[in-house]
Parts: C-alpha cells; structure tokens; sequence
C-alpha cells in the first residue's frame, strides 16, 4: 500500500525532513533540555521540579546515545547514558524521601514557601 | 548517513511525541497530568534509542525510568496530596508563564546557535542525494546490531569502576533514604 503511493521515490520533501542526522536527535534533546529547565525554574510544586530534574536527564542520556551512534566510540555514550539513568534513579529515590519528610514537618512542599531550616 | 523514509515518519513521531507532551507538562496546572505527560516522554524516548541502534537501553529506559522513577514519583504525588486550596504565591501566574518562556527561549536559542556552527563528526555525510542513481533503490539502514553484548563488555572493562562506585552508590541512597524516611517512634 505504501509502495502504491511511493513516498521513496518523492523529492519534493526538504531534506532536512527526510534525512535524519545527528543534529535532529540534538534538536530534540535541546528542546527537551530547555522544556526541563523551564519546567525547574517556574513550579512551585517540589515533585514538579523533580520532573523538571528528569527531563533534563534525558536531554542529556539522549545526546549521549546520538553522540555514540553517530560517533567513532562504539557503545561507549550508550553505557554512560546508562549510568545516567542509574544516577537518576537514586537521586529520584533520595528526593523524594526528602520531599516526604519535608512535608511530615511541613506540611507542605511549595518550593518557595520552603524557608526554613528547622521547624 | 542515508535514511529511507520510514526511518523519518518514526524519527519525527517520536520526536513529537517526546517534546510535545514536555510542553505539557509545562503548561499544565496538575501534578497528576504532569505525570502522565512526563510516561508519555519517556516512553518516547525509549522509541529514539531504538531508532539510534541502542537497544538495551531503549528497555533499560522503559524499566527503569517508567517502571521505576516514575511510580516512585506517583508514589510521591500521592502521599503528598493537598487539597485544591492552595496559599498564595508572591508573583501570579501570568508573571510564572512568562518567566517559564524566557528562560526556554534563552536556553534553547543558545544552545541551538552552538549546535548550528559547530561541524559534527558525521555531519559531512548528510549530503542530499536522493535516491541512489545506478540502482534506482532508496538507501536502508544497515542491520542494527544488538548491543547488549557490547553495553556488557564494556562495563566489565572500560566502566569497570564507574560500575562498582554505581553500586555503592545505589546502596547507599538506599540506605540514606530508608533512614530519612523512618518512623519516629519516640516523641
């Protein structure tokens, strides 16, 4: 069915569309990474900004992989974004605890309203 | 490095697929749709390291980030829920929208500058040329070879340390959080 419609044979399509490089997937990880980042700076809400926190993580693991597809080091960025996504879930599980100690003191987690060091 | 279309209808869908609902979760105004949006980015994203041939990733981000840190922070939501009054904040929303788009803009045309002047490695290849002129076939991608093998040796060589501090690292955020999270008996 696709082959009736024969899109391979198309060369009206702009190239930047239909041939994907490595600057594609470093448009996406920076698009993800400035959605994080924003994400972080404007949430009131503590376990926002920790998924503010994840999505820069992934801008970056996905810019590892690019880098090692589209690159001479074999599966190297591949086993960095690795430990990357290990790192983040042990940062995600000691914030966390910390976000639910804070709002057993607290009573609240609103990151601006968060001003003191004890109760 | 030619694509064939498909390979383009899967990168493209992906990536919206990735970065649309991160704009969600920018916009939206609860923690619980936030949520949603940040599986759908995930999942996405374990669909672009398909498409870059790493495999044994694409499933370690599935298990790991969507299976794991995302129900912890389910978890978190849900223990920490407050009901639908909340205190009120120094700037309004508006003042919050806007502070959310400048600093969107400004990262992302930096980095978008840098990204366009620097020559990439395989930068050179991505000349357009159609389809291949004595054949008359479009050009496929070579047969992805599967990288756990490889992902495996190279911990157990090159990563050799990173892995053993890896592994002191996840117990010891296991030990710090069950300790910070303890139930304090005494008054």
């Amino acid at each position: 069915m696709i082959g009736f419609i024969n899109i391979e044979k198309t060369t009206l399509l702009p190239s930047f569309l239909t041939q994907i490089g490595l600057q594609h997937y470093l448009l996406v990880s920076i698009l993800v990474f400035s959605l994080g980042v924003a994400v972080i700076l404007t949430r009131r809400n503590a376990i926002a900004v920790l998924m503010g926190i994840e999505l820069v993580l992934n801008a970056a693991c996905l810019n590892f992989v690019a880098f090692s597809h589209f690159g001479k080091d074999g599966a190297h960025g591949q086993v960095i974004a690795l430990f990357v996504i290990i790192i983040a879930a042990a940062e995600a599980a000691v914030a966390l605890a910390i976000i639910l100690n804070v709002y057993r003191v607290f009573d609240l987690i609103t990151v601006d309203k968060l001003d003191k060091m004890r109760e | 490095m030619e694509t064939s279309i498909y390979y383009a209808i899967a990168f493209w869908c992906f990536a919206a697929m990735s970065v649309i609902p991160a704009i969600l979760i920018l916009l939206s105004k609860e923690i619980v749709r936030m949520a949603f949006w940040l599986l759908l980015t995930l999942s996405s994203f374990a669909g672009l390291y398909v498409l870059l041939g790493a495999d044994f990733l694409a499933v370690a981000q599935l298990t790991l980030y969507v299976g794991g840190i995302l129900i912890l922070i389910l978890f978190g939501i849900m223990l920490t829920k407050r009901s639908k009054a909340d205190v009120q904040t120094v700037f309004s929303a508006e003042s919050y929208a806007a502070i959310g788009l400048v600093a969107f803009l400004v990262i992302f045309l930096g980095l978008i500058q840098m990204v366009e002047k620097t020559a990439w490695i395989g930068s050179e290849q991505l000349v357009q040329t159609g389809i291949d002129a004595k054949s008359g076939q479009p050009h496929y991608l070579p047969k992805a070879l599967p990288t756990t093998k490889s992902i495996g040796a190279l911990l157990m060589t090159d990563f050799l340390l990173p892995f053993e501090i890896a592994s002191v690292l996840l117990l010891a955020a296991l030990v710090g959080s069950a300790y910070v999270i303890r139930r304090r008996d005494v008054s």
